[in-house]
C-alpha cells in the first residue's frame, strides 16, 4: 500500500475536505441551534449546502485523481487524536477502489437528497435540527468509508449511528417517532459493541487497529491477512454483531420499518441508499478476515440467507409502501451479505466487487423509490391506468407451495416472523426482570437502613421540597418558575 | 519559578474557600453568600488554573509543597502539596463549585447550601493537596462533615430522611476506617520521625502490615467510590439530596484519587496482592449499576444507578494500575465530573420547571424547553462517551488497558457503557420526547442565560478536551508511570 507522492500531494486535501467540508457545517449549525440563534431557512439551506456541496464536488475530484493515478491504495495521514508510547489512535484515511466508490455514491446521493429536503421540509419547525443531523450524517458516513482503521471507523460509524435515530425521531411530538427511534438507538448501541470489541481485539493481535496492519500488502480486493482462524473468528464475528443491528439484518431486522417513521428525505438516504449499506462496507473491508476464517463466512452466509427469507416474506405483507421499501431493502442487504459470505469463502475478488457494484445500484434504485414513496398511490394508478388489461394473477409459487405451507409462511411473515416478540422476550424482558429484581431489592434494603417498613410505598418528600406545602395535583407551575428568568 | 515557591499556594488554595465559607455563613442575605461564593472560588479556579497549566507546559517540574514542622507527639505535619496527579482536579473542583453556584435551582441553594458547598470545596481541595496521611484522612472527613449538616438541614419538617440515614451510615461511617488505617500506619511505622509522609515512603512496610492497613483503606474507597455493596448512599443522594452537594461528593472521585495518591505508592505489596480483586468487584458493581439504571423511572434515581457504574469503571482502571488503564481512570475522573455534575443540573432544572423528574408523568419537554433538552442531550452523549468527547478517549483508553491482562472484564466494560448509554438516551427520549403526559405551566421559561452559559461551558470544556486529550496525557505520563511501576516491580500474583 505505498502512497503515490504525487497522487498523494493533491489528493492530501481533497480526501481531508470530503469529511471535513460537512463536519464543520454540522458544528457550526449545532452551535448556532445551541446559542438559540434563529435562522432563517435560506441561510440554513446556504450553509448546508455548501457542506454538503464541498464534499460532493471533492468526492468526484479525488475520484478522478485517484483513477489517473498508478497506485491502487494510498494511506493518507491527518495526525493523531491522541498517543501514548505504544498506543495511538491515528487518523489515516485510506483511499482504495472500496472506498473511493462509496465515498462518491455518498457524495452524489446526500447532495440530492439534500436538494429535495429543501422543499419538503419548508416550513417544518424544526427544519435547523433537520439539517444539522443531515450534515453529521454526511460527515460520519464519509469518515466511515475512508478510515484508515477500526477507531476511526467506529467514530464514523457512531456518528451515522447518532443522526439515523434522531432523525427517526424527528418527528417528536408522535409516539410512534420516538419509539421507533428508540428502538433504533437500542439495538445500534448493542450491537455497536462488536465493532469496538472488534476493534480492540485487532489491536491486541497486531499491534495496531489500522486496517494496513491487519491486512497487509495487497490492495482491495487482494488484501489478505497473516492472522490465522483463531484471531480472526472472534474479530470476523464480532463485526457481524455491529453489521446486524447497522444493515438490519436477521434477527434484528425489526427496527427498519418503524424506522420510516423518520422524514422521507432521511428515510431515503439512511434506510434506502446509505446507513443501511455501511455494515456490507465493513463486511466488504474486513473481507480478508472472513476469507480467513470459515467459520465467519459459514456464519455469515446463513445470516444473510435467514435475512433473505424472512425480509422478503415479511415485505409482501406490509400494508404501507415504506415499510414494503424497507423489508425490501433488508433483503437486498441480505442478499448482498450473503455474496460477501460466498466471496470470502471461495477467494474470489470478482464477486466482492460484484457486491460493490450491487451494493451501488441498489442504494440509487431504493433512494428514487423511497422519495417517490410519499406519491406511490399516484404511481400505482398511472401504471394501472397505463396497462388496463393486466389482472392481478395467483402468485408463483402457488403452483409448488403447499396450501398449508403458503398459509403458514403467510401468517409468520404477516407478524414479521415473531422476530422482535423473540428478541424482546429472550433478551429485554430478563434483563429487564432481573433489574427490577434488583431494584426492588434495593430498596428493601435502603428502606431498612432508614428504619421504615420495608413494605411502605409512598415517596418520601425530597430533601429539597421543605418549601413545598402542597402536593395538590393540579398543573406543575413550579413555585420559582419565575426566578428563573431574573438575572443572576 | 520564585512566584511559584514564595507564595504558599495550596494553603491558600484550602483557606480561601474555608474563610469564604465563614464569612457566609455571617452573611444574612443569600445574594451576598452567592456572591462570597462566587468570588471566592473563581479565585480558586484562577489561581488553581495557573498553577495546574505550569504542570501541562513542564512535564517534569517539581510539586509546589507548603510545609510545617511536624506536630510533637502525633508526628503528623501540614504537609501539602501540588504535583501533576493533582493539579488539574483543583482547578476542576473550582469550576464546578462555580458552575453549581450559578446554575443550581436557587432553593437547592437556600439556607445553610452555599457556606456547606465552600467547606466541603475547602476540604476536598485539601484531600487532593495533602502529602501527609493524617492531613488526607482529616480532610477527609471534614469533606463529608458540612455535607451531613445541610443534608439534615433540609429535610423537610416530618419527612423520615432517607437520603440522610444513607449518607450518614455510609459515607460517614466509612470514614472511620481511614481513621483507623492512620493509627495503625503509626504502629507499623514505629520510629520512623514522619510516619505519615507520603512523599518518602521510607522505611517501607513490610508486607505482612501492608494487608490490614489495606483493608482498612479499601473500605474508605469502596464507600466513597459506590461500589456494591457500599453504594445505596449514591442512588439515594442523587435522587433525593441536594444537588449541589451531591455532584460535588461524586463529582470529585477522591475514592479513585486515596487508591491513586496513598494505597498504590504506599502499600505496593498488598495493592498488586488485593487491586485485581476489587477490579473484579468495581466491574460487578458496574455491571450491576447499569442493570438498574434500566430498570430506573425517576431520572435522578436513574442518573444515580449510571454513576454508581461509572464510578466503579474508574475504579476498574485504577485497581488495573497499568499504564494504559491509569491514564484512562486519571481522564475518565476529569470526563465523568464534568459531564455528571451537567446531567445532574440538567435533571433538577427539568424538576423545578416540570415539578416531577418521573419519567412516566413527563415526555415532550423538549417542545417547551428545547434548549434544556439540547443541553440534556449534549451532555448526555458527551457521558455516555460519544466521539468528540473526552469520555471517549478515557473508556477507549480503559478498554485497551483491560483487554491486554484481561479480555472477559473488558467485554464485560464495554457491556457497562453500551447498557448505560442505553439508559442515558432512553430517559432522554421519555422525558423529553413524545407527547407531554402532563401539562407543563404555560409560563413556565426554557433555560434562563446563566442556565444556558454553564450547559455550554461543560459542553465545550467536555469537546475540547475530547478533541485534544494529549496534553493531559502527557501531563499525567510521569504520575502514571511511577504507579505502574510501583505495582509491577512489586507483583506478588494477581489472577
Amino acid at each position: 500500500m505505498s502512497p503515490s507522492p504525487e497522487g498523494s500531494a493533491v489528493l492530501h486535501w481533497l480526501v481531508l475536505a470530503i469529511p471535513a467540508a460537512p463536519l464543520l457545517i454540522a458544528l457550526l449549525l449545532g452551535a448556532l441551534m445551541m446559542l438559540g440563534r434563529a435562522l432563517r431557512e435560506r441561510e440554513i439551506v446556504f450553509l448546508a449546502s455548501v457542506g454538503v456541496g464541498v464534499s460532493f464536488l471533492a468526492s468526484i475530484a479525488a475520484t478522478f485523481v485517484f483513477a489517473r493515478g498508478d497506485s491502487h491504495a494510498i494511506e493518507l495521514h491527518y495526525g493523531q487524536l491522541y498517543a501514548l508510547p505504544g498506543h495511538v489512535f491515528g487518523l489515516e484515511l485510506l483511499v482504495d477502489r472500496l472506498s473511493i466508490a462509496m465515498v462518491l455514491t455518498t457524495g452524489v446521493v446526500t447532495a440530492l437528497v439534500t436538494r429535495f429536503s429543501i422543499r419538503y421540509l419548508h416550513r417544518d419547525p424544526g427544519f435547523l435540527r433537520f439539517f444539522v443531523l443531515l450534515s453529521i450524517f454526511d460527515a460520519g458516513m464519509q469518515i466511515l468509508v475512508l478510515a484508515g482503521s477500526y477507531d476511526l471507523l467506529f467514530i464514523g460509524w457512531e456518528m451515522v449511528g447518532l443522526s439515523s435515530f434522531l432523525l427517526v425521531a424527528f418527528f417528536q411530538l408522535r409516539n410512534g417517532p420516538v419509539r421507533g427511534g428508540l428502538r433504533a438507538f437500542v439495538t445500534y448501541r448493542m450491537t455497536d459493541v462488536g465493532l469496538l470489541v472488534a476493534g480492540v481485539l485487532l489491536h491486541q493481535a497486531t499491534g495496531s487497529s489500522q486496517l494496513e496492519a491487519a491486512f497487509g500488502s495487497g490492495a482491495w480486493p487482494h488484501a489478505s491477512t497473516h492472522l490465522d482462524a483463531s484471531a480472526t473468528t472472534p474479530i470476523a464475528l464480532a463485526l457481524l454483531l455491529s453489521t446486524i443491528g447497522k444493515s438490519a439484518l436477521f434477527p434484528a431486522s425489526g427496527w427498519l420499518p418503524r424506522a420510516m417513521e423518520g422524514p422521507t428525505p432521511s428515510s431515503a438516504l439512511f434506510y434506502g441508499a446509505l446507513s443501511v449499506h455501511a455494515g456490507i462496507y465493513l463486511l466488504l473491508r474486513s473481507a480478508p478476515l472472513f476469507e480467513s476464517t470459515p467459520i465467519g463466512s459459514v456464519v455469515l452466509i446463513v445470516i444473510g440467507a435467514l435475512t433473505v427469507v424472512t425480509s422478503s416474506l415479511a415485505g409482501r405483507v406490509q400494508s404501507d409502501i415504506k415499510g414494503a421499501l424497507a423489508y425490501a431493502t433488508s433483503s437486498q442487504v441480505g442478499l448482498m451479505a450473503l455474496g460477501v459470505g460466498v466471496a470470502a469463502l471461495t477467494r474470489s475478488g470478482w464477486l466482492a466487487i460484484l457486491v460493490v457494484a450491487y451494493m451501488v445500484a441498489h442504494a440509487f434504485l431504493r433512494t428514487l423509490q423511497l422519495l417517490r414513496a410519499p406519491s406511490a398511490l399516484r404511481d400505482a394508478q398511472e401504471i394501472a391506468a397505463a396497462l388496463p388489461d393486466v389482472r392481478r394473477g395467483a402468485h408463483a409459487s402457488s403452483h409448488f407451495v403447499p396450501e398449508r405451507a403458503r398459509e403458514l409462511l403467510h401468517h409468520l411473515a404477516y407478524h414479521r416472523f415473531f422476530l422482535d416478540e423473540l428478541l424482546d422476550r429472550a433478551l429485554v424482558a430478563p434483563t429487564l426482570a432481573l433489574a427490577r429484581a434488583a431494584d426492588d431489592l434495593e430498596r428493601r434494603w435502603v428502606a431498612t437502613l432508614a428504619g421504615l417498613p420495608v413494605n411502605e410505598q409512598p415517596r418520601e418528600p425530597r430533601a429539597t421540597d421543605a418549601a413545598r406545602t402542597s402536593t395538590s395535583t393540579a398543573p406543575a407551575e413550579p413555585r420559582d418558575a419565575r426566578e428563573k428568568v431574573e438575572p443572576a | 519559578m520564585s512566584l511559584l515557591t514564595a507564595i504558599p499556594w495550596p494553603t491558600l488554595l484550602v483557606l480561601t474557600p474555608f474563610l469564604g465559607g465563614l464569612l457566609a455563613l455571617r452573611l444574612p442575605d443569600q445574594r451576598a453568600r452567592l456572591g462570597v461564593g462566587l468570588v471566592v472560588t473563581g479565585l480558586v479556579l484562577v489561581v488553581s488554573a495557573a498553577l495546574a497549566a505550569s504542570f501541562l507546559v513542564t512535564h517534569d517540574a517539581p510539586p509546589i509543597e507548603d510545609l510545617s514542622a511536624p506536630l510533637p507527639l502525633v508526628a503528623a505535619r501540614w504537609h501539602l502539596g501540588i504535583d501533576e496527579l493533582a493539579a488539574p482536579f483543583l482547578p476542576l473542583t473550582a469550576l464546578l463549585v462555580v458552575l453549581l453556584l450559578v446554575a443550581a435551582p436557587k432553593r437547592e441553594l437556600a439556607g445553610p447550601m452555599i457556606p456547606a458547598i465552600l467547606f466541603t470545596e475547602a476540604a476536598t481541595i485539601g484531600v487532593y493537596t495533602s502529602l501527609d496521611l493524617a492531613c488526607l484522612a482529616l480532610f477527609w472527613l471534614a469533606s463529608l462533615v458540612p455535607g451531613a449538616y445541610a443534608l439534615r438541614e433540609s429535610i423537610p419538617a416530618g419527612g423520615k430522611g432517607r437520603a440522610f440515614r444513607a449518607y450518614g451510615v455510609f459515607l460517614v461511617l466509612g470514614a472511620l476506617p481511614l481513621a483507623a488505617a492512620v493509627v495503625w500506619i503509626v504502629s507499623a511505622r514505629a520510629g520512623s520521625p514522619l510516619p505519615f509522609d507520603l512523599t518518602a515512603p521510607e522505611p517501607a512496610l513490610d508486607p505482612a502490615s501492608q494487608l490490614p492497613i489495606f483493608f482498612l483503606l479499601a473500605i474508605a474507597l469502596l464507600v466513597r467510590k459506590a461500589v456494591v455493596p457500599f453504594h445505596s448512599w449514591l442512588p439515594v443522594l442523587a435522587e433525593r439530596g441536594p444537588i449541589a452537594i451531591t455532584a460535588l461528593l461524586i463529582s470529585t472521585h477522591l475514592g479513585a484519587f486515596l487508591a491513586s495518591r496513598v494505597m498504590l505508592p504506599l502499600l505496593p505489596e498488598a495493592s498488586a496482592e488485593v487491586f485485581p480483586w476489587i477490579a473484579d468487584l468495581a466491574l460487578a458493581s458496574a455491571v450491576y449499576g447499569s442493570l438498574l439504571g434500566l430498570a430506573q423511572t425517576d431520572l435522578r434515581r436513574m442518573l444515580g444507578f449510571v454513576l454508581t457504574s461509572q464510578m466503579g469503571l474508574v475504579l476498574v482502571g485504577v485497581a488495573e494500575a497499568n499504564r494504559e488503564s491509569l491514564h484512562g481512570a486519571l481522564l475518565q475522573m476529569l470526563a465523568l465530573g464534568l459531564s455528571s455534575t451537567g446531567l445532574l443540573l440538567c435533571a433538577s432544572q427539568l424538576e423545578v420547571r416540570a415539578g416531577t423528574t418521573d419519567v412516566r408523568q413527563l415526555g415532550g419537554a423538549a417542545a417547551r424547553f428545547p434548549f434544556l433538552a439540547g443541553a440534556s442531550f449534549v451532555l448526555g452523549l458527551a457521558s455516555i462517551g460519544f466521539p468528540g468527547s473526552l469520555m471517549f478517549v478515557s473508556e477507549d483508553l480503559l478498554l485497551h488497558g483491560l483487554l491486554g491482562s484481561h479480555p472477559i472484564e473488558a467485554i464485560g466494560l464495554v457491556i457497562v457503557t453500551a447498557l448505560n448509554g442505553v439508559t442515558i438516551v432512553r430517559g432522554f427520549f421519555l422525558a423529553f420526547l413524545g407527547t407531554s403526559r402532563r401539562p407543563l405551566g404555560l409560563t413556565v421559561p426554557d433555560l434562563s442565560t446563566r442556565e444556558r452559559f454553564v450547559a455550554i461551558t461543560l459542553a465545550a470544556v467536555l469537546l475540547a478536551t475530547g478533541l485534544t486529550p494529549t496534553p493531559l496525557l502527557l501531563a499525567r505520563e510521569r504520575v502514571v508511570l511511577a504507579l505502574t511501576r510501583g505495582s509491577s516491580t512489586h507483583a506478588v500474583g494477581g489472577h
